[in-house]
């Protein structure tokens, strides 16, 4: 999945000697790896750390640790398109998600400016999920840049990109029709495990082949809480119908729970801004 | 093997002004073996998003002898783009551009010394109004302390460190320094000393290249 | 308020006249006392489980982070008892509204160079130390330097962000075991304990100070504001260890003359010193190897 392969002979940056594998690849059995996954359902997001605010230049930016997953967003805009020619009344968003190179516990991503496919794909569901939010139309003539960068990664990445990117997005005063949130959860036939572990991840897609029993998926969705709707739906896996009214239920739910941290983040960081604000009057 | 005082001389100095037709001033310029060939295009058209009002945008292309240009051609160009910058009277030619193309052609040590020199020949070449010439050499140091300036590659194979300045021509001033290896305090001054001498043969070469070109010129009138 | 909304439109209409007026009565316009003070420095080292070594640093308003991710493979043929340091920049497109999506900027590709420069001159960490069996296997250490925050002085950001990520380090032991049945090319089963891990030796502790000139003024640590208003950036780096000069950059911009260049030297050697303490508070560093760092 991480090939590095692309990194490689690339004149801008130094690059390492071909055949470079990760030591993770060789830990052989006799080591204890990775602990294996309990078989018991968690149904319960891991501890969340928000924070708005942190970087100077982005007109807004949010910092989220959802475990030990972390990653950083920053908003720049409302600004001028760059090519003068693309006239829209809309505004128009542009969204990249990267992963840094030592994100992965395993793989050192290859950090080439071409973004591998994982990334462009989690790009395009976060750009889907944000172009909903949006309050586009007040915007015309002019660009919205949202960037994501994860330093570390550790399952439900774009649950976290999601919700980071409200944050953030808010953070900037950019008119949003309500906040978005995401949430995740990965599913073994009963087994549920809500926002799951890259361990638990990985341990549901090797399910995914059909010759073996039982059936795993990984469902993410953006979530929007005051007005009920759905802003992004991204499914890997096989899945019974009932089981996604079931999941997508139970996830709405898990977002509603944590909406409280998220409004708590937003007001301290705007208590913050009006002190500094009042100072300088 | 370089007595002492050959060891603070230049290799022979080297240069042929106005060699490409279609360049605004050009030069081939050689430092002992090494030589590169520059040329310059400006004052001329810039595209609109480098248009800069407050003076001329500097544009630097530095091949390497073979291969893509990777991370070694762009720190010299950073280099040399910072020199032209500061030397040309750019504010006299306001969204205009000023492109330096420099090829290598042979590499026998000191090769940023080359390519810098190059660069001022060339602009002088194109006449461009300039704050004043700049110079640079190449010294190097061996494990006893000996400093040798402007050597080949041979005869660096020795040196554990090296270090590359550029001199200004009005107050022989530091206008550039890029160091490789270790140097004591007391070596790089030495260092330094060694580089200022040897910079003035190359200003007194610039003086009578130009002197050669304008002699021919005066005489074909 | 009407002094306030002045000095606004003092800064807003003649940013450089603002600038002037801050540095000719010696102080900046960050709320620095005094030309010669760095910005408050704070370091977390081992922040990022993922990577092998790692590091985050906040210099002001710039914050970087820095990775170490580690990599088996065979030696190059040429230099067969060493190992790989493969050292980048990283300036996204998130850290500043002036860097695109896309290929590394110039500015990005310029630092990655003068990292590795340091690394070289400085002899931080012996090759030869990377080796794990001579023509068979070495490691290859990705060391990724990332701005998340762009406010100038990228080169002594970038540096100590290395260093700590560097003390951070720990290498997993690795045993080839020769047997019969061993893999021609790598001569052996390779076996890795991640459970014992070490630290590697640091032969030097490379420490930048950068500086711009203002006005026949130097100002250390200048903020992405100074760098562009200064006349010329000068980069100094010294061995903590030895004192010894690791790198002088100055990459053009206006002449300065030799005195001011040993003006800058010593500015350097007064403010490596306390670097170097508050970055020892910082981490635990390695005892480092006197003999070796001549």
């Amino acid at each position: 999945m991480f090939s590095s392969s692309t990194s490689r002979n690339d004149p801008r940056r130094f690059t390492g000697p071909d055949g470079a594998y990760s030591y993770h690849d060789i830990l052989t059995g006799s080591t204890p790896g990775p602990t294996p996954q309990p078989p018991k359902s968690s149904m319960n997001i891991r501890p969340l750390f928000l924070k708005t605010g942190l970087l100077s230049n982005a007109q807004g930016s949010a910092y989220v640790e959802q475990g030990q997953t972390k990653l950083l967003c920053s908003v720049f805009g409302p600004r001028e398109i760059p090519r003068r020619s693309d006239f829209s009344l809309k505004g128009v968003l542009s969204v990249e998600f990267r992963s840094a190179p030592f994100a992965h516990p395993r793989h050192r991503i290859s950090s080439a400016f071409e973004a591998q496919p994982t990334e462009k794909e989690l790009s395009l569901v976060l750009e889907g999920a944000l172009q909903a939010a949006v309050c586009l139309h007040l915007y015309p003539k002019s660009q919205i840049d949202v960037y994501v960068r994860v330093l570390e990664d550790d399952g439900s990445v774009l649950a976290a990109a999601i919700t980071a990117a409200g944050l953030a997005l808010a953070n900037a005063s950019i008119q949003m029709f309500d906040l978005v949130l995401g949430a995740s959860l990965c599913r073994k036939n009963d087994l549920i495990l809500v926002d799951p572990t890259l361990n638990e991840e990985l341990g549901a897609s090797e399910g995914c082949d059909l010759d073996s029993e039982g059936h795993a998926s990984l469902l993410t969705i953006g979530y929007q809480p005051s007005l009920d709707q759905l802003v992004a739906y991204q499914h890997e896996g096989i899945i019974t119908v009932d089981q996604i009214d079931q999941d997508v239920e139970l996830l709405m739910k898990k977002c509603k729970g944590f909406l409280p941290n998220v409004q708590c983040c937003l007001l301290e960081s705007l208590k913050i801004q009006t002190k500094s604000h009042r100072q300088h009057e | 093997m370089p007595v002492k005082d050959k060891a603070l001389e230049l290799r022979p100095l080297f240069a042929q002004l106005g060699l490409l037709g279609h360049t605004d001033g050009s030069v081939m310029f050689s430092l002992g073996q090494t030589a590169v060939i520059c040329g310059v295009y400006g004052p001329a058209e810039v595209k609109p998003h480098k248009e800069r009002l407050e003076g001329a945008t500097v544009e630097i292309s530095l091949r390497p002898p073979s291969g893509p240009t990777g991370l070694q051609e762009k720190a010299k160009e950073a280099v040399l783009k910072g020199l032209v910058e500061s030397s040309i009277l750019g504010s006299l030619h306001p969204r205009t551009s000023v492109f330096v193309s420099l090829q290598p052609l042979d590499m026998d040590g000191g090769e940023l010394a080359a390519a810098v020199n190059a660069t001022c020949l060339a602009l002088m070449d194109c006449s461009i109004s300039m704050r004043c010439l700049f110079a640079s050499v190449e010294v190097t140091r061996t494990e006893d302390g000996i400093i040798l300036l402007d050597p080949s590659q041979k005869q660096a194979t020795k040196a554990v460190a090296k270090a590359t300045f550029v001199f200004e021509s009005v107050n022989q001033d530091v206008l550039a320094s890029h160091l490789e290896g270790r140097w004591s305090e007391k070596a790089f001054q030495a260092g330094l000393q060694a580089a200022l001498d040897g910079s003035k043969a190359i200003f007194q070469f610039y003086r009578e290249t130009v002197k050669r070109k304008f002699s021919k010129e005066l005489m074909m009138k | 308020m009407d002094a306030q909304s002045s000095v606004s439109e003092f800064k807003g209409i003649q940013p450089l006249e603002y600038f002037q007026q801050h540095i000719e009565n010696g102080i900046r316009v960050d709320g620095r006392r005094s030309l010669h003070d760095f910005r408050p420095v704070t370091i977390s080292q081992g922040t990022i489980s993922s990577a092998d070594g790692s590091a985050v640093i906040k210099q002001g308003n710039s914050v970087f982070v820095c990775g170490i991710k580690l990599e088996l493979a065979p030696p190059n043929p040429n230099e067969q008892n060493k190992g790989f340091i493969v050292a980048n920049v990283d300036l996204p497109p998130l850290c500043h509204s002036q860097f695109k999506p896309g290929p590394p900027s110039e500015q990005a590709q310029v630092a990655s160079k003068f990292v590795k420069e340091v690394l070289e001159n400085s002899g931080i960490v012996k090759l030869e130390d990377l080796n794990i069996k001579e023509g068979k296997l070495s490691w290859v250490v990705n060391v990724d330097i990332m701005c998340l925050n762009h406010d100038g002085n990228v080169l002594d950001c970038a540096l100590k962000a290395l260093l700590m990520a560097f003390t951070d380090l720990t290498l997993p032991e690795v045993t080839l075991q020769e047997d019969d049945e061993a893999v021609v090319e790598t001569g052996g089963k390779i076996v890795v304990n991640n459970e014992k891990r070490s630290k590697l030796t640091l032969h030097s502790k490379p420490i930048a100070c950068s500086m711009a000139i203002f006005d026949e003024k130097i100002l250390v640590d200048p903020t992405e504001q100074e760098e562009a208003l200064a006349e010329s950036l000068v980069t100094v780096v010294l061995d903590a260890n030895s004192g010894d000069l690791v790198h002088f950059y100055k990459p053009g911009g206006s002449s300065i003359s030799r005195q001011k260049m040993q003006e800058c030297t010593g500015l350097a050697k007064k403010q490596y010193k306390t670097i170097a303490k508050s970055i020892d508070q910082a981490g635990v560093v390695t005892k480092m190897d006197s003999k070796q760092s001549k």
